[in-house]
């Protein structure tokens, strides 16, 4: 079983490497690039006061673009990971083997979530050598931030691949990645509905929703910057290295987003399994 | 229901739903079918009539509406499916491999070991003429190689049943050779075959028994030796006869079919076609063909339960 499992997943990671690798660095890259270079051009331009600020918002602010593209690669290439066998027919011959339909599922989703965190890494490494050539101090906040900045993005990519996957398995990597979005986007009109006070029943469809979805990606990117812009008044002394307890209810949030990708996932198994495998024409 | 049967469905009926209105279309409608332990099974049809349905269901890739369906006694899964060697109409893969990586990745789905593989993959290259091209991106690859690419992952785990959706589909002559000479290899190893196709030459020369399909439903099925030339019998073509000559061949047992304008066919045992042979030379009548009886061909059988014609 395990080794089937893997033996997709490295397929379903060969697979991307090999036709949209590049592509998908190349865009982050030149992102990353208008992203960085703006602010860090006006650092070098600007009076030494305000070069601090720039040069640290160009490095999380390149990550953050970095780990949104990363996010956005997940879903859509889980979304197009079963749709793409479906419609290339590559399935049949797959499914022809003793193979059971979740691990398919299953070796899809680690094979794309491996290809998202493999991106997610080379943009961390590219922004600490971003960092490092225009002297942007690193401390050890800084690198808890990002632990927790890169738990989240993980979190995300686990979660809405996972989505993405069993969704595209219906035959369409449109409808898959589109509702994926959608359910990305939701928690904003979760409370928007919650906050309506005046219609009890588009609350109660609020709440529904919000009991029925996970919260929606959060990035803790922008906190990487914690250097204030000049002329604010002056922000009090950095906290102390989070505790134990501090981040504990920074955690919550991942553990119930990873208990509703596994919940998600069980039922697009589900699903998958009992339904017939019909070839799509593309 | 036979029990020895490796394959066999029993009242499948299968259907998709179409148009706005999801109006039903049965790919397969009450479709009953055993395949025997050892055997070759062809099934004939036009595009459409359910073959690849059929196959589908077979796999476990469709579900049926209505019917049974047992491969080896078992609903199709993953247990069945250890014992099935499947190659599709056109072998779709992954072009990022090369033939190796692609016999590994299947080869590792079926349950093969590296050891098993090291073994088993360098023979199946030669034998189906692939050696040269062992390290060769599959996405260069020519139909045919990519055809018996597909036939070599279908036999790389020595399976019990080969089900073989059209495979001389887009061979040249050698290589629909091969294929074949690979089939009947196969069914001397013991082991059962289903196969589909269009090409009846094939199916004459390959396999023991047929299943024409049309629009879903069985709509004839016999043993192959039954058709072509009947050799216990043999047909006479003569010119000038008349009434008399009858009259005068009295003492010989033959039949006469096709009488008109002087012209006609002398139907007569293997047993009696010396004598008579001997006594039309006396007469004022010429031989034309000596051969012997022909039977409906395949392609007669499928022409009028299948066409139509």
């Amino acid at each position: 079983m395990t080794t089937r499992i893997l033996l997709i997943a490295r397929n379903a990671f060969r697979g991307i490497m090999s036709r949209r690798a590049l592509y998908i660095w190349a865009g982050a890259v030149l992102l990353m690039f208008f992203r960085a270079a703006p602010q860090i051009v006006a650092g070098f331009r600007g009076p030494e006061r305000v070069r601090e600020f720039m040069l640290s918002g160009a490095v999380a602010g390149s990550l953050e673009v970095w780990a949104f593209l990363c996010l956005a690669a997940a879903i859509f290439l889980g979304a197009g990971s079963v749709a793409t066998e479906l419609t290339t027919r590559t399935i049949v011959t797959v499914m022809a083997r003793p193979v059971h339909r979740w691990e398919l599922l299953v070796g899809k989703w680690l094979g794309v979530s491996a290809f998202a965190m493999v991106t997610l890494a080379i943009g961390v490494v590219l922004a600490y050598g971003l960092g490092s050539y225009v002297g942007v101090d690193v401390d050890r906040l800084t690198l808890v931030i990002l632990r927790e900045a890169l738990a989240q993005s993980i979190v995300a990519i686990v979660l809405y691949s996972g989505v993405a996957v069993v969704l595209g398995s219906f035959g369409s990597w449109v409808i898959g990645a589109g509702v994926t979005v959608l359910l990305a986007f939701l928690p904003v009109l979760v409370n928007e509905l919650k906050a309506i006070d005046d219609s009890p029943n588009w609350q109660r469809v609020g709440i529904t929703l919000d009991w029925m979805t996970p919260d929606g990606y959060v990035s803790y990117y922008p906190r990487l910057n914690k250097v204030p812009f000049p002329g604010t008044p002056q922000r009090p002394a950095p906290p102390a290295v989070p505790q134990r307890e501090d981040t504990r209810d920074l955690h919550r949030p991942l553990y119930a987003s990873l208990a509703y990708a596994a919940l998600y996932f069980l039922a697009g198994c589900a699903a998958f399994t009992r339904r017939n495998i019909n070839l799509t024409s593309g | 229901m036979n029990a020895d049967a490796v394959i066999a469905i029993d009242g499948l009926t299968k259907t998709y739903r179409a148009g706005v209105r999801l109006k039903p279309i049965y790919a397969v409608r009450n479709l009953t079918l055993h395949v025997p332990r050892g055997s070759i099974i062809a099934c004939v049809g036009p595009n459409g009539a359910g073959k690849t349905t059929t196959i589908h269901t077979l796999l476990g890739l469709l579900k049926p509406d209505a019917g049974i369906v047992r491969v080896f006694g078992e609903a199709p899964g993953p247990s069945v499916l250890r014992r099935v060697g499947y190659q599709s109409e056109i072998f779709h893969t992954y072009p990022f491999y090369s033939t190796v990586d692609v016999l590994r990745y299947y080869g590792r789905l079926s349950g093969l070991t590296p050891h098993d593989l090291a073994r088993h993959v360098p023979p199946l290259l030669e034998r189906l003429g692939l050696r040269d091209v062992g390290k060769r991106p599959v996405g260069t690859f020519s139909k045919g190689m990519t055809q018996r690419l597909g036939l070599a992952q279908a036999l790389l785990h020595d399976p019990e049943l080969l089900i073989l959706d059209e495979p001389t589909s887009g061979l040249d002559p050698e290589g629909r050779r091969l294929v074949l000479d690979i089939i009947r290899e196969e069914k001397d190893r013991g082991k059962t075959i289903f196969l589909s196709s269009h090409i009846l030459s094939d199916v004459e020369r390959t396999c023991d028994e047929v299943v024409m399909i049309n629009k879903g439903e069985v709509a004839f099925a016999d043993r192959i030796s039954s058709f072509g030339a009947d050799t216990r019998r043999w047909e006479i073509e003569v010119s000038g006869w008349t009434p008399a000559s009858r009259a005068l061949l009295a003492e010989h047992q033959f039949d006469v079919e096709d009488e008109a304008e002087g012209r006609a066919i002398i139907v007569c045992t293997t047993a009696d076609k010396k004598a008579l042979l001997h006594a039309l030379t006396a007469l004022p009548v010429d031989i034309g063909s000596v051969q012997p009886r022909r039977v409906a061909t395949l392609e007669d059988k499928y022409l009028e339960h299948v066409s139509g014609v």
